[in-house]
């Protein structure tokens, strides 16, 4: 099927042409596999996923090879029907297969590090993380993360966060150490400290909700069945 | 699959870096929005400029008018760059401190490391780290000459590498640095690489600030603005971080 035939087909199916269409409604038409849909998210996403790469210490080459390791994961997802837009945004999936690239590659020289460890905490492992499960894994707990993170009432409900934690969350998020995040907050270290752990255990709370922490055995935590996870969807935040 | 953990790794600090890698991710959704606008603001921008096309004639005829004038009247005084004194660091081997001409040399102790950042002697041969902070003293004004630009080279804490180093360990090891304690960050670089292909001197970094602020787009406040621009100004095999204190944008 030619470019143009694409475009036409895309258009009719959204109403709109490819190059105008907004991050959230780009998430949703990339879960067809439509190659002009993927060739958008490519012209977007590209310089951020090198970058990404360069800012770890990839040199240019590797940077290349890495980077077409991930749109050809993201490529897959896509056309497989593995991307579902109602658990990530597409900015944050191929976010994560970034991540999970680069991780694997650390492995794959003998150096593990934080995130490996926070990656593999959600069940995926990084020796085998070329599998569109654990891509969308990594990425629907990235994703529930940046809902929290943000002002939305709809983050507010899913999280029971208040304001001020989820500035805590935020900073924690940027590095940001407690006197630091007091100064922000205005007030004292301890408070900030007791605010930051609170916040850090209602996403714990979240994540477990949605089957993607292991479980500490709180039956409210617990998902009752693995179906919880999928069937618990929601929308995702651009 | 059970998550492997190592033994001194806890649920608390695993949710932290997933945090990070939400924030991250959040950079990426942003990146993403921007490329949006500039294919919308390009495609709007060209149809204007069909609509508009004689605007193009009208430019043409002031850019010739600014190249005539100053033929006729006599030119302007014009800043010759940033009005920056150099010192040498007080009692420190390696790092200089640039300061305000006019102002004093500032005591030492404001230079004290930041708890995972120590300032260490540049060394001579194989890899180093280096941290470029610059600072505006009012905050509002981002072209601000009369700042000051603390450089220094550096060692983090468990000698990690630069890509580990996170947003806000980043920025608490510029503030740790910051000129008597007052100032805007407007932007700090941290550079590893080569010794050689890092900048070793005042004059090599003042050479670097100003490539930086010379690119085709002036940076305002986005991190990843300042370090593309930074790449540009380093030779290949360096690796840069950048970052600015805009929390708020984020």
């Amino acid at each position: 099927m030619d470019d143009q035939h694409q475009q036409r087909r895309v258009r009719r199916a959204i109403g709109r042409s490819v190059p105008t269409l907004s991050l959230r409604e780009l998430s949703e038409a990339a879960a067809s596999g439509e190659r002009t849909v993927f060739d958008e998210v490519y012209a977007r996403l590209d310089g951020v996923v090198r970058r990404f790469m360069r800012q770890r210490g990839a040199h240019a080459s590797l940077s290349d090879d890495l980077s077409q390791r991930v749109w050809f994961a993201v490529w897959q997802a896509c056309r497989n029907g593995n991307y579902d837009p109602n658990r990530a945004a597409i900015s944050t999936f191929v976010y994560a297969v970034a991540s999970n690239v680069w991780l694997q590659h650390l492995r794959s020289r003998g150096t593990r590090d934080a995130r490996t460890q926070a990656i593999e905490s959600i069940g995926v492992d990084i020796l085998d993380a070329e599998r569109a499960s654990d891509f969308a894994k990594s990425a629907e707990a990235i994703e529930l993360l940046r809902r929290a993170m943000s002002a939305s009432e709809e983050g507010d409900a899913a999280s029971d966060l208040t304001e001020r934690e989820r500035d805590a969350l935020r900073a924690t998020g940027e590095g940001v150490t407690d006197r630091d995040l007091a100064l922000r907050l205005a007030v004292s270290p301890s408070t900030a400290h007791a605010t930051r752990k609170s916040a850090i255990k209602k996403v714990g709370r979240l994540l477990r909700r949605a089957g993607l922490w292991p479980s500490d055995g709180d039956p409210d935590t617990t998902p009752k069945n693995p179906a919880d996870s999928a069937e618990r969807g929601g929308t995702r935040r651009e | 699959m059970t998550p492997a953990r190592g033994p001194h790794h806890s649920e608390d600090e695993s949710l932290q870096t997933l945090l990070t890698m939400a924030c991250e991710a959040d950079g990426f959704a942003a990146a993403a929005e921007r490329g949006e606008a500039s294919r919308l603001g390009r495609s709007r921008w060209s149809r204007f400029a069909v609509a508009c096309g004689f605007i193009g004639a009208l430019a043409a005829a002031a850019a010739i008018a600014m190249v005539a004038l100053p033929t006729l009247w006599p030119a302007a005084p014009t800043p010759t760059g940033p009005r920056l004194a150099m010192h040498d660091k007080p009692h420190h081997p390696t790092g200089v401190v640039l300061i305000p001409r006019g102002s004093e040399v500032r005591p030492a102790s404001y230079l004290a490391p930041a708890g995972s950042a120590r300032d260490i002697p540049m060394p001579t041969s194989g890899e180093a780290t280096v941290l470029l902070a610059v600072f505006s003293d009012e905050p509002s004004d981002q072209n601000n000459d009369c700042g000051c630009t603390v450089f220094s080279a550096v060692a983090w804490s468990n000698d990690r590498p630069l890509y580990e180093i996170g947003r806000g360990e980043l920025i608490s090891a510029a503030l740790a640095r910051r000129c008597g304690g007052v100032g805007e960050l407007r932007f700090v670089l941290a550079m590893q690489g080569p010794v050689e292909s890092l900048p070793a001197n005042a004059a090599a970094a003042r050479s670097l600030i100003a490539c930086v602020s010379s690119g085709p787009d002036a940076c305002s406040d986005e991190g990843n603005c300042f370090a593309a621009a930074a790449l540009r100004c380093v030779p290949d095999g360096v690796i840069v971080l950048a970052e600015t204190m805009q929390f708020a944008s984020r």
